[in-house]
C-alpha cells in the first residue's frame, strides 16, 4: 500500500508534464483504493515500480539487494520524507503568498518562489547591519519633499534616484500605498544620485528646482516616466514645459547650482544610514529595498500603524 | 552457423537488447522487413480480385508465397490456409469441424490457451467431452492410450510447450490416435520455427503455426488435410469465400479460399514466405544445434542457483529455459534484467493458467533462444541471473 501512496503524488506531478504517466497515476490510485478497502491490488504497479528501482541498482548488487529486501521500509522512509516535504512546501506558499517569502517576515532565507530573494529584503536597524549605520532617527525630519497628506501618522522614507530604473519600477506600488493608505501613510522622497547612472545627481537638482515653481510632484513623476528618453541637460528643460513649469526659472535654478547642496546632504544623510542602492525605503526602523510589492509594504505598514494607531 | 553475421541482419539488435524473448515473438530480419516494405511501395493493392496491374501482382506473390510456405512443410498448396496467429487456426477448426454432444477431444495438460479455451468452448456450447492427459516432465504416453476411445473425434496437442520446451512424443501419439479413428491437430507454434517440419511424414491432419514466431510478420497458418478441408465449413465468411451468393443462398467456393474472409493481409504472407527462405537458407540443424548449446550452457551454469522449470536436460526443453527464483516474483525478475542489462525475458504464467493452477505455481520466467542469440549474451543473463539469486 505504501508504495502506492508515494506513487500517486509522484506520478500526479509527473503527468501534468507527460500523458504516459497518467496511466500509472490511474493505476497506482485504483492500487490505493483496493489496498485502503482490503481489496487485493493486480495491477502490479508495486512489483514493476520494486523492479525499476533494483534493477537500476543492479550495477551494485549488494545495495540491489538490500533494496528489496528493505523496500517496505524504505517506501515508508519515503512516505514520510515526501509528506514533511509537502507540509512544508505547503506552509512556504503560504507564507509566501503572505509576506513575500517562503521562510516567514523576518527572514532572508531562500525561498524557491522567489529565488533572487528579491521580496525577502526587508531588515530591522537592529538585525542588518549591511543596510544600517546609524538608526534612522538620525535623519533630519523635513528635508525632503512629502507625498500624501502631511498629518499622517506613518511616514515612509525614500531613497531614490531618478535615473535607476529599479526606483522608477517601483513608483507605481509607491503610488497605490499612498492610496490605499490615504490619510495614514505619508512618503518622502530623498536623493541618492547614483554616481555610475548619468544625469543623477544632475535630474535631482532640476527636480528641487522644479519645487521653486510648486510642481515637485508632477516633474517628479514625469523624470520617472521620460527616464529613458533624458539625454541631457536640455531633456530637463524641455520636460519643465510638459509640467507647466517656467522652463527659463527652472533653467536659471539648475544653472545657478541653487539645490547641489541639498541633493548632496540627502546623499550623504542616505550613506550615513546605510543606503546601498535605490530604492531604499524605511517605514520607523524597517528598511525595504528594491522594488517591492504592494503587500510587502502593506505587511510593514499594517505592523507600524498599530504602534501608532 | 554464424550468429555475429546473422545479427546485422536484425536492426533492432543494435539497441543492444538482449532479445531472449522469441518464444513470443521472434525479431524479424531484413530480408523480410524489406518483402513487406516491397509489397506497401511496389503494389499495394487487392489480390485474387482486381484485374489491373497491381492487382495481378498481389496475386502472383500471394500464389508464390502459399506455395512456398506449402513447401516449407512439405504440404500441397490448397492445404495452406492463412490465418491471423496460431489461435486463430485453432478456431477454425474447432468451429469447422462441428462437435456433437459426447464427442471427445483429448488434449496435454501444459496447453497455450489458444489450444484449450476452444475447446472448453466446445465443450460449454456442444456438449463435447474434453480429456486432459498429464504432462510433467514427460507426456504420459500411457494414460493417453487409456483415454483414447470410439468417441475420441479429436487430439489437439503442442508438439512443443511454450512453458518450458519439453515435446510429446508426436508419433506415437498420432499412430495412436488414427489407429483409433481419431484426427490429430498439431499445435506447432513453438516447433515449426525451431526443427524442419515435413507434415507428411510426421502425418498429423492438421498442423497450426505462427509467422511471428519464426522470423515473419504477424500471421498464422493452418495446414490441413485436403480432403478434410474439404468436408469441413466455413469459419468467417464474407468476400473471397463464395464462387457466387443470392439473397437466400451462397455457393460456396473451394479450400483454402472458402476459409480465408475478407481482404488477407498480403504483405503478412510474403512476409511470411520471405521469412521461410531466410530459415531454408541458414538449415534447421545449425539452428537447433546453436540453441541447444546455448540451453545447455545457461542451465550447466544455473542448475542448482535457480528453480528450472522441466526436465534437468536442455536437449528436453529445446531453446526453452524457464525458471523461478526462490520465492521472487517471476514479473520482478524479469523487470530486473530488463532495467540493469536490458535483457528482454518473458515473465508469468505465459498463457498456460491451467498447468500453472494445477501445480500451485504463479508462474515462471522464461529464457527462449534463437539464431541470433549469442554464447556472450547467454553469459551475461547468467550473470545477472546469478547476481539476482546470490542478493535478492
Amino acid at each position: 500500500m505504501v508504495l502506492c501512496i508515494v506513487a500517486l503524488p509522484v506520478f500526479l506531478v509527473l503527468s501534468l508534464f507527460s500523458v504516459k504517466y497518467r496511466r500509472l497515476t490511474k493505476e497506482a490510485w485504483h492500487c490505493l483504493t483496493k489496498t485502503v478497502t482490503l481489496r487485493k491490488c493486480e495491477s502490479g504497479l508495486d512489483t514493476r515500480i520494486k523492479a525499476e528501482v533494483t534493477g537500476s541498482l543492479m550495477r551494485w548488487p549488494k545495495i540491489a539487494g538490500f533494496t528489496y529486501h528493505y523496500f517496505t521500509i524504505l517506501s515508508w522512509l519515503f512516505l514520510i520524507l515526501l509528506t514533511a516535504s509537502f507540509i512544508l512546501s505547503a506552509q512556504g506558499a503560504h507564507t509566501y503568498w503572505q509576506y513575500g517569502n517562503c521562510n516567514g517576515p523576518d527572514s532572508t532565507g531562500f525561498c524557491v518562489f522567489d529565488p533572487l530573494g528579491e521580496n525577502s529584503k526587508i531588515s530591522t536597524s537592529q538585525s542588518c547591519e549591511t543596510v544600517e549605520k546609524e538608526p534612522i532617527t538620525a535623519l533630519a525630519n523635513t528635508a525632503g519633499f512629502t507625498f500624501g497628506e502631511p498629518t499622517a501618522k506613518l511616514t515612509i522614507i525614500e531613497f531614490g534616484c531618478y535615473s535607476c530604473p529599479y526606483t522608477s519600477n517601483a513608483q507605481p506600488v509607491i503610488r497605490e500605498v499612498l492610496e490605499r493608505y490615504k490619510g495614514r501613510v505619508k512618503l518622502e522622497f530623498r536623493h541618492f544620485p547614483i554616481s555610475t547612472h548619468p544625469l543623477a545627481r544632475e535630474s535631482a537638482e532640476a527636480a528641487e528646482c522644479s519645487q521653486d515653481q510648486g510642481k515637485f510632484a508632477e516633474y517628479h513623476q514625469l523624470l520617472f516616466a521620460e527616464q529613458g528618453t533624458i539625454k541631457s541637460e536640455e531633456d530637463f528643460f524641455n520636460l519643465a514645459g510638459k509640467a507647466g513649469i517656467d522652463q527659463s526659472k527652472l533653467k536659471e535654478c539648475y544653472l545657478s547650482k541653487k539645490y547641489a547642496s541639498l541633493v548632496e546632504a540627502d546623499f550623504q544623510e542616505g550613506l550615513k544610514v546605510g543606503v546601498q542602492g535605490t530604492p531604499t525605503f524605511f517605514i520607523n526602523n524597517q528598511a525595504i529595498v528594491g522594488p517591492k510589492p504592494f503587500k510587502t509594504f502593506k505587511r510593514v505598514i499594517e505592523e507600524e500603524l498599530k504602534k501608532t494607531e | 552457423m554464424n550468429p555475429e553475421k546473422i545479427r546485422k541482419d536484425f536492426p533492432v539488435l543494435e539497441k543492444g537488447i538482449i532479445y531472449l524473448d522469441s518464444a513470443c515473438m521472434s525479431l524479424r530480419p531484413l530480408p523480410v522487413i524489406n518483402k513487406i516494405k516491397e509489397y506497401y511501395e511496389q503494389y499495394p493493392a487487392c489480390g485474387e480480385r482486381s484485374q489491373h496491374s497491381l492487382g495481378k501482382k498481389v496475386t502472383e506473390e500471394v500464389e508464390k508465397s502459399r506455395k512456398e510456405i506449402a513447401e516449407f512443410i512439405s504440404a500441397k498448396e490448397k492445404e495452406i490456409i492463412f490465418t491471423k496467429n496460431t489461435t486463430e487456426s485453432v478456431n477454425l477448426v474447432a468451429h469447422s469441424l462441428g462437435f456433437r454432444p459426447g464427442e471427445e477431444i483429448i488434449i496435454s495438460g501444459k496447453e497455450h490457451n489458444s489450444n484449450l479455451l476452444p475447446w472448453l468452448k466446445q465443450k460449454e456450447e456442444r456438449g463435447a467431452i474434453l480429456q486432459v492427459i498429464p504432462f510433467n516432465q514427460e507426456f504420459d504416453l500411457e494414460e493417453f492410450q487409456k483415454k483414447l476411445n470410439r468417441k475420441t473425434r479429436l487430439v489437439s496437442v503442442a508438439h512443443i510447450s511454450n512453458l518450458d520446451g519439453t515435446s510429446i512424443p508426436i508419433n506415437e501419439v498420432i499412430k495412436l490416435a488414427h489407429e483409433n479413428g481419431s484426427l490429430v491437430l498439431l499445435d506447432g507454434a513453438q516447433a515449426v520455427p525451431h526443427q524442419k517440419t515435413d507434415v507428411k511424414k510426421i502425418g498429423a491432419d492438421f498442423l497450426a503455426f505462427s509467422g511471428h514466431k519464426m522470423l515473419g510478420p504477424s500471421s498464422g497458418v493452418l495446414y490441413g488435410r485436403e480432403e478434410l478441408l474439404k468436408q469441413m465449413k466455413s469459419f468467417i465468411v464474407g468476400g473471397g469465400t463464395v464462387k457466387d451468393s443470392h439473397y437466400h443462398f451462397a455457393e460456396w467456393d473451394e479450400s483454402p479460399a472458402k476459409f480465408e474472409a475478407g481482404l488477407q493481409d498480403y504483405a503478412g504472407m510474403m512476409g511470411l514466405a520471405e521469412a521461410t527462405r531466410y530459415l531454408k537458407k541458414i538449415g534447421f540443424n545449425e539452428i537447433h544445434e546453436h540453441e541447444i548449446l546455448l540451453n545447455k550452457m545457461v542451465t550447466e551454469r544455473l542448475s542448482g542457483k535457480v528453480n528450472l522449470v522441466g526436465p534437468l536436460a536442455a536437449e528436453k526443453r529445446e531453446g526453452i529455459f524457464s525458471f523461478n527464483i526462490k520465492e521472487l516474483d517471476s514479473h520482478l525478475i524479469a523487470g530486473v534484467l530488463d532495467k540493469s542489462k536490458k535483457i528482454a525475458v518473458r515473465s508469468g504464467t505465459h498463457c498456460v493458467h491451467s498447468w500453472f493452477n494445477q501445480h500451485h505455481l504463479k508462474g515462471s520466467v522464461r529464457a527462449s533462444f534463437y539464431l541470433y542469440n549469442t554464447m556472450e549474451e547467454a553469459k551475461i543473463f547468467c550473470e545477472e541471473v546469478e547476481k539476482i539469486a546470490q542478493h535478492f
